[in-house]
């Protein structure tokens, strides 16, 4: 059933009325009104976004078409229930992650705070329009929108470092993104349409398949540099050099996830499960996700640097995601779909704890850390926590989505994916657990007195850590997300002629 | 002797049919192409203008050629002659005039710029403004 | 007759007409006053922009409009025949030169002393002629008129390049000599195809050259009319004076240069062979091919040579001819798709490349500078100026929700739909190519070193800011409303043109 309403919309348009605000007054008005203007538009997206999973988890549509944007093509938003997932994740996060950016810019007395809320803002908008795009042409407008936005966060601190790393942020976002631009044009010139449809609008065999499989991986190549699968993740790991909260937002919510995103449109709902796996297209998806997954994890081992450790920790989580959507069956997509959550969560969680350690005590490599539990003890602690969930312990949310790739792997009778995920699972503990080891372990320096950092850092990590375990506890705590996954697989595979 | 004036009147008349059937546009042609040749080649700024009204002359010679025709006469009506075969064409005349205005125009203006270019840098030549002559 | 039946029935003459009074006027009404004279010419263009606007209405809704001047019909008066497109052509053309007009006050055209007020008179009334001979280029339904319109425009773009920088007058010559070429190459042209038809009124030429055939004569022709149109939109590689021309052309008047003088020729061509040749196959698969090397090539030469330069001005002259390139191709495209496509483009981009132009003369206006290394945070001082330049500049590199991007899109339309796969990649290769030049502005621009402190003396007056703004929003409103503009007015008239 499909309902026409403006909430899609507005969920948008508070965003960018956010952004456009902060860049007019941003700098004539007092910081705190400035923040209260960032704060205010996360609530209310929030609000908004929120209002909408009751419609959807009821198996309604909300569309809302904008207006024409090219001949025969609307800027239409349609809000099904995977992009509910993924506007939720941004929006929910997005409060957290401004009350922490906050307290973190001021904390590290940051220049240019206006341009840097405001281009955040715009993330959000554009992760949105991402998540409600009802088709190619709207989805690419916000796509690149998205990664002009997030260019100024990454070169936030403008020296020589930060400009080399805007470079390479842009030169692999840019090229991809012309790449897929060509794809969508010709599928639209091929087939007359581009709307989304929950199992692809492909037919396989529509085409010869080299062509299909270039076309497949043409737009695939679009979303996969942004999910940083291998061999084009380099970015990811030199973006670092953004402020902590940057990362937090790119790592954990709104960018990368929006190229796992898009590899999962493409996948679903242009090609659909019959025609990905016709042209082989899936297949060769699912070996470079599961190189990356293992390859990442290995660099990541030998990481000293935080941060960069926990890069290259999501691109390989991301990867899960990836090979989640590429296995093509109904158990595999709602594990894949779940962990965009239950990543979500639990990273933005650990890159908080990266920041706020940096903020109070300025180390960033992990061999200087010795005994910080002792100093950060919460913060210390919510680092453990989610190192384990994101490792999938059982009872957290990274164990029920990890359960659902592996079952989806076991369905599509793929052996050697299993062994892949389970040894992942095993070096991602063994990459993150020597990190709380040493937070743990014995006192490297003697100024001893328990100190968190200011409380606008603190509360949120500790909020999206205690949200990451009850998601693993109970999956369909609030937004009913896990419902929502289970639908957009079962709706998937019913559109589709369907695998597995 | 006469055989040479009977050599030289044939070759005239050849001229002569040639230019009237095809050989006029030939001539247009060349001063077309020397006026291009030497708007490229010549190193003096004056000189470049000066073919470029050999070149517009040409473009003007060449309408006016197919303007023409075999037993015309004048535009003008004249009492016995009510066929349009009789006259000829006086479109092209009326556009030159046109054009011929334009091109006094241009070379005004050519010729003003000549004169800020002579005041600014003390030479028209090109090697001794830009340091490399011919070309366009 | 009631004034508005008048001004109705009259205005595709009326908007040459009025620039052309306030031209004339203008030296009189300044030796009396010393503003009057730029007053009565803006005045005159801003009457213009109202009636083309009007025009184009009437156009929407009545069809194609035939003028004929002083009521001779036609094959033998003259006639202006406004339809979809050149109605268009002609509203930007106005538009271009009001703004222009408008920015140009500022600027000090108006020297002090007993011969003060010659210069403001000839600088506004050049200004005048410049848009009387676009104007009459653009409506002229009469090869030989269209000669005569060119030449006023050239004669008028030679006074503005010539008072501009040290270096102008040389440009101007040179630009005298090429462009002179160029306009005997069309008239050589004409005159052929008067010689095979006896005929200049461009409707009549396209039924009576219908017969011809693959006559060399015609041929012939058609080549002439290439180069001379070529050269006059400085098409590679018939470029050579361009980058000279618009580097030094006068800072307040080289937006409308840089903007719009090497669009309406693109727009000759067009018309002369869209509506002329258009049912002569022959000559049409020689232009394809011709015109689709050169603007390929000049895409790529264009966008590689600005690479090279570090002064503004050059950057966006050699931008220009690549732009160009993108016009050539959709010709070359040649379906509907490759049409729209250009016609799009020379819009978006005549409001692109005068808005880049406007912040150039801003930036020369306020500092005085030229070269992008010495744009160091020039944002912070000149922030409406910063803004029309990315908004200007993103939508050069071809991103959404732009204008640039949707010509883009319909380009690579037509394209595919062709099955020429090579166009598409220049296009995202060129695109590529123009985000490294534009990037390397930006980071000059807001993360360069501030040079020295810089004297801040207010915001620029009004009458630069209003065209800045007005641009950078049509870029914007261009890309989003893309789609009634192209679907109302130019796929109807295209349409036409393919019918025929």
């Amino acid at each position: 059933m499909m309902i026409d309403s403006m909430r899609p919309m507005a969920a948008l348009a508070i965003p960018m009325a956010a952004a456009l605000l902060i860049l007019l007054f941003g700098n004539k008005i007092k910081p705190n009104l400035r923040e209260a203007i960032t704060m205010a538009a996360a609530i209310l997206m929030a609000a908004t976004v929120f209002s909408m999973a009751q419609e959807v988890t009821s198996g309604k549509e909300l569309i809302g078409v904008l207006l024409p944007i090219a001949d025969g093509i609307d800027l239409k938003l349609k809000v099904d229930s995977a992009g509910m997932i993924f506007a939720s994740i941004a929006s929910g996060l997005w409060i957290l992650t401004s009350v922490y950016s906050i307290g973190y810019m001021r904390g590290h007395e940051e220049k240019n705070q206006t341009g840097y809320f405001a281009a955040f803002a715009m993330c959000l908008a554009s992760a949105a329009g991402i998540a409600f795009a009802a088709n190619l042409l709207t989805f690419f407008i916000f796509y690149e929108m998205l990664t002009i936005a997030t260019y100024p966060l990454v070169v936030h601190h403008r020296d020589e470092k930060a400009k080399k790393a805007g470079r390479k942020y842009l030169a692999y976002t840019l090229i991809s993104g012309q790449l897929f631009f060509a794809a969508i044009v010709f599928v639209y010139v091929k087939y007359g349409v581009c709307e989304f449809v929950a199992g692809g609008f492909m037919m396989p065999e529509a085409m010869e398949k080299p062509v299909m499989c270039l076309l497949f991986l043409l737009m695939i190549l679009g979303g996969a540099v942004k999910a940083g699968v291998m061999p084009l993740h380099g970015w990811l790991p030199s973006a670092m050099v953004a402020p902590t909260p940057v990362s937090a937002l790119l790592h954990a919510v709104a960018v990368v996830k929006a190229g796992v995103f898009c590899v999962f449109r493409v996948v679903c709902y242009v090609f659909g499960p019959e025609s990905a796996a016709w042209c082989g297209g899936a297949g060769i998806l699912s070996w470079f996700a599961a190189i990356t997954i293992v390859l990442s994890s290995l660099i990541a081992l030998q990481q000293d640097n935080l941060k960069a450790r926990l890069a290259y920790s999501t691109v390989g989580q991301l990867s899960y995601i990836v090979l989640g959507i590429s296995l093509l069956s109904a158990y595999s997509i709602t594990g894949a779909l779940f962990h965009m959550v239950a990543h979500a969560f639990l990273k933005i969680t650990l890159f908080m704890c990266a920041g706020a350690i940096f903020v109070r005590l300025h180390l960033s490599e992990i061999s200087t850390m010795g005994g910080l539990a002792r100093r950060m003890p919460v913060t210390a602690g919510c680092f453990a926590v989610a190192s384990l969930g994101l490792a999938g312990l059982p009872l957290m949310s990274g164990f029920v989505s990890k359960a659902n790739l592996l079952a989806g792997a076991a369905a599509m009778g793929k052996p050697f994916f299993i062994v892949v995920l389970l040894g992942a699972a095993l070096l991602a503990l063994s990459y993150l657990m020597p990190v709380s080891a040493i937070f743990f372990g014995k006192q490297i320096s003697h100024r001893a007195e328990p100190m968190d950092g200011a409380s606008t850092m603190v509360i949120p990590l500790t909020l999206t850590v205690t949200v990451g375990i009850l998601l693993g506890i109970w999956p369909n705590l609030g937004l009913h997300l896990y419902d929502l996954a289970i639908q957009a697989a079962a709706a998937i595979m019913e559109g589709g002629a369907g695998l597995g | 002797m006469n055989g040479f004036m009977e050599m030289a009147n044939v070759a005239l008349e050849r001229i002569e049919f040639f230019l009237m059937d095809r050989g006029i546009y030939m001539l247009t042609f060349i001063l077309f192409a020397v006026g291009i040749y030497g708007m490229v080649v010549c190193g003096n700024y004056m000189k470049k203008l000066m073919c470029m009204n050999v070149m517009q002359v040409s473009i003007i010679f060449f309408f006016l050629t197919f303007g023409q025709k075999e037993g015309g006469t004048l535009p003008v009506t004249i009492a016995q002659l009510f066929s349009a075969e009789d006259y000829i064409n006086p479109l092209p005349h009326a556009l030159m005039l046109t054009a011929i205005v334009v091109s006094l125009g241009i070379t005004g203006v050519g010729l003003a710029l000549l004169m800020k270019i002579k005041e600014l840098y003390g030479t028209i030549e090109e090697e001794n403004i830009t340091g490399k002559g011919g070309g366009l | 007759m009631s004034w508005f039946g008048f001004l109705e029935a009259h205005a595709p003459l009326l908007v040459i007409l009025f620039p052309l009074c306030g031209g004339l006027l203008c030296p009189f009404l300044s030796k009396i006053h010393g503003t009057w004279g730029k007053r009565v010419v803006m005045v005159c263009l801003f009457l213009s922009v109202v009636l083309s606007i009007w025009q184009l209405v009437l156009v929407h809704e009545q069809g194609v409009l035939h003028y004929w001047l002083g009521n001779w019909r036609p094959p033998y008066g003259i006639e202006l025949a406004i339809d979809g497109v050149n109605g268009l052509v002609v509203a930007l053309v106005s538009v271009i030169s009001w703004l222009t007009a408008l920015y140009s006050s500022p600027f000090e055209v108006v020297s002090k002393g007993s011969k003060g007020w010659v210069r403001t008179a000839g600088y506004y009334s050049i200004l005048a002629f410049l848009s009387v001979g676009l104007l009459g280029m653009a409506s002229a339904g009469d090869a030989f008129n269209l000669y005569v319109f060119m030449e006023i425009t050239a004669l008028s773009g030679y006074g503005l390049i010539a008072i501009g920088e040290e270096k102008g007058p040389i440009a101007a010559f040179r630009y005298l000599l090429t462009g002179t070429i160029g306009a005997s190459m069309y008239l050589l042209g004409v005159g052929f195809l008067y010689a095979a038809t006896g005929t200049l009124n461009m409707t009549d030429l396209s039924i009576r050259l219908e017969t011809l055939g693959d006559s060399p004569l015609v041929i012939l022709a058609a080549a002439c009319l290439v180069v001379g149109f070529g050269i006059k939109m400085a098409l590679f590689p018939l470029h050579g004076w361009q980058p000279a021309a618009h580097s030094y052309a006068h800072p307040a008047a080289d937006p409308m240069i840089a903007g719009i003088m090497i669009k309406v020729p693109a727009y000759g061509m067009l018309r002369f062979f869209f509506y002329i040749f258009y049912e002569n196959s022959p000559v049409m698969e020689l232009f394809f091919q011709a015109i689709g090397i050169m603007g390929a090539l000049g895409i790529l030469f264009g966008s590689l040579k600005a690479l090279r330069y570090s002064a503004y001005n050059k950057i966006l002259a050699y931008s220009s001819i690549g732009q160009v390139g993108y016009i050539a191709m959709g010709f070359a495209i040649g379906n509907i798709y490759g049409l729209m496509g250009a016609v799009l483009h020379i819009l978006s981009h005549a409001f692109m490349k005068t808005g880049l132009f406007y912040t150039s003369g801003a930036l020369k206006y306020k500092y005085g500078i030229h070269e992008i290394t010495s744009f160091g945070q020039i944002y912070k001082d000149m922030p409406t100026t910063a803004t029309a330049m990315v908004v200007c500049a993103l939508s050069m590199v071809g991103l959404p929700p732009f204008a640039g991007f949707f010509s883009k899109w319909y380009l690579a339309m037509g394209a595919i739909e062709n099955g020429q796969y090579l166009y598409v990649a220049i296009l995202i290769l060129s695109s590529l190519l123009s985000a490294i030049y534009f990037f390397r502005i930006f980071e000059e621009l807001f993360m360069g070193k501030r040079i020295e402190e810089r004297k801040k003396d207010g915001p620029l007056p009004w009458q630069m800011l209003l065209p800045l703004g007005a641009v950078a929003a049509a870029v914007i409103g261009l890309g989003l409303g893309n789609s009634s503009l192209v679907s109302e007015l130019l796929k109807p008239t295209l349409l036409e043109v393919f019918l025929v």
